[in-house]
């Protein structure tokens, strides 16, 4: 399970997460929406205490995250795989190594042989295995490519490959379907609904696909003015009638600027 | 203005307070340089062949000019036989390990920064973290102590050349016989002066080493951040150096 408790940040002048409350249970498929610069990786860098809060508490499987050791938020850390907005990829190694490093360095799938056969695996799972819709010519060629080599796609399906592969019992996904086809996407969504269904990996998704959402969200919350907006299921949500939740779920025209970002902060153009 | 000297000071202190406790925990790390040993050669070689090329070109124009500088300071002074030990000592003791500490500031320490500040900024490092890798474990002990072990000993070949460049021009230029060059240098030899390079350059290295990283991990602001990361680390190291070179010269001489 994981807590975010009264959540409060601002970087400088600029409150970023007003109050945030949010729960995941066990098993659970949350999706987070909620406009660019709204704060939603924020939002998940906290879980990973990447950034401590000004205020509030964050639990992981009842723990608090801030009070614990850097050996015991490690311990916390290797159940929690994380798909980065920009993957994140470790540029100095090609792909086969971004994907083996973690399974080496915590000695998993039982020597290097388990390893290879996990990150080829994996490397399938994504997507990025059958030669001809990657365009790839396998799992093996794909391994030896740099992360500079790959389209920013095929550097987040990698970035995912590395997520799931120490098999962790949460995921956090941060828009994994941004920058994918439509085939590709459709692809991810299953692993990712797959992984929690069939798994019970417990998985917190951002997104601004609300395809992807209802396809994979047991839940949705939407992220607006520094608080999350609980707007339950899919089939919920589809049918709310909040104009400002009608305006992000169905692109209808609403209440909320569309260059200005949505916030309490004074004028801030965007540029993401 | 005493105003900003003070929050100056206080940033300074804690900026030192966080180097220190980096330092303190890449010590800690340390101890896994036998499992980790792959990245820790992996860093020494980098570092050998980043400045190797550098460092003996430093080497052999150091010995030259000094070798020039001592005949023509005191050349009609003292007899040709003492060219070749001051050149020796000079080199040894001062010109060497401080001259290859600020070419190195420049090779090994910059290019720390901007290795470690673009994996920042690019969340690398945030992503080793989540996968439960500990940066200083993985990224900044193997690179500290690299420099460590390698700085002495790039800093000892540098002399070694040196000499010879020195003797080149003795040779070339003043008519010096190896004999005359080197007669005298086992005469003046002190262990002492080895130690004192050894402990210099063992000195800087760590210096060079630990501000490049320390600075590359604490980058922020995109690409121009990292930009700004090369030079800082470049200029603190080099002005530490300096510093620390004559605090040294207090503590050895
Ligand atoms: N480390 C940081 N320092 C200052 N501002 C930040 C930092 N991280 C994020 N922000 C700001 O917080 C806001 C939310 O960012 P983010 O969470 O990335 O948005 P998104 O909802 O698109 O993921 C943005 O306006 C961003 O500029
Ligand atoms: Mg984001």
């Amino acid at each position: 399970m994981i807590e975010l408790v009264n959540i409060k940040k601002s970087f400088g002048e600029k409150p970023v997460l007003r109050n945030v409350n949010l729960t995941v249970e066990e098993g659970e498929s949350v999706v987070i929406i909620g406009r660019s610069g709204s704060g939603k990786s924020v939002a998940f860098r906290h879980i990973l205490r990447l950034i401590k809060p000004d205020e509030g508490r964050v639990y992981v499987e009842g723990r608090d995250i801030s009070t614990l050791s850097r050996k015991g938020l490690y311990k916390v850390l290797e159940n929690i795989g994380v798909l980065f907005q920009n993957s994140a990829l470790w540029d100095s190694m090609n792909v086969f190594e971004n994907i083996a490093l973690a399974l080496r360095r915590h000695k998993m799938c039982g020597g290097e042989n388990g390893i290879r056969k996990r990150v080829y695996d994996c490397l399938d799972m994504v997507g990025l295995g059958m030669t001809g819709i990657s365009g790839t010519g396998g799992v093996e060629i794909i391994g030896t490519r740099m992360p500079s080599e790959l389209s920013g796609g095929m550097r987040k399906r990698v970035g995912l490959a590395r997520a799931i592969a120490p098999n962790p019992a949460y995921m956090l996904y941060d828009e994994p379907t941004t920058g994918l086809d439509p085939i590709m996407s459709g692809i991810i969504n299953r692993l990712i609904k797959r992984l929690n269904k069939e798994l019970n990996v417990t998985s917190l998704t951002i997104t601004h696909d609300m395809h992807s959402a209802s396809t994979i969200a047991d839940r949705i919350v939407l992220l607006h003015k520094g608080e999350f907006k609980d707007l339950g299921t899919p089939d919920e949500a589809n049918s709310n009638d909040d104009p400002i939740v009608r305006q992000f779920i169905h692109g209808e025209d609403g209440p909320i600027h569309p260059v200005l970002t949505d916030h309490f902060e004074k004028v801030h153009v965007h540029h993401s | 203005m005493i105003r900003t000297i003070g929050s100056k000071t206080i940033y300074s202190m804690t900026e030192l307070g966080r180097a220190l406790f980096l330092l303190w925990r890449i010590i800690v790390n340390g101890r896994f340089v036998f499992v980790d040993r792959r990245l820790y050669a992996r860093q020494m070689m980098i570092i050998g062949v980043q400045s190797l090329p550098l460092v003996l070109l430093i080497g052999a124009f150091t010995g030259a000019v000094s070798t020039w500088q001592s005949n023509y300071q005191f050349g009609s002074l003292v007899p040709a036989k003492y060219i070749g030990v001051a050149t020796f000592k000079a080199v040894m003791v001062e010109l060497g390990p401080v001259l290859c500490g600020l070419v190195l500031a420049g090779r090994v320490g910059s290019s720390l920064a901007a290795e470690l500040g673009t994996m920042k900024i690019s969340e690398q490092v945030d992503a080793l973290v989540v996968f439960a890798i500990d940066p200083v474990r993985y990224l900044a002990a193997p690179r500290f102590f690299a420099g460590f072990i390698m700085v002495p000993v790039i800093v000892t070949i540098s002399v070694c050349v040196a000499i010879f460049g020195g003797f080149a021009v003795g040779f070339l230029f003043l008519d010096l016989s190896a004999q005359t060059f080197f007669g005298e240098i086992p005469v003046w030899f002190k262990m002492k002066d080895v130690q004192i390079m050894l402990v210099k350059s063992i000195t800087f290295g760590g210096l060079v080493c630990l501000i490049g990283t320390y600075v590359g991990l604490n980058t922020a602001g995109g690409a121009e951040g990292v930009g700004q990361a090369t030079i800082r680390a470049f200029v603190y190291a080099a002005v530490l150096i300096l510093i620390t070179d004559y605090l040294l010269a207090l503590l050895l001489f």
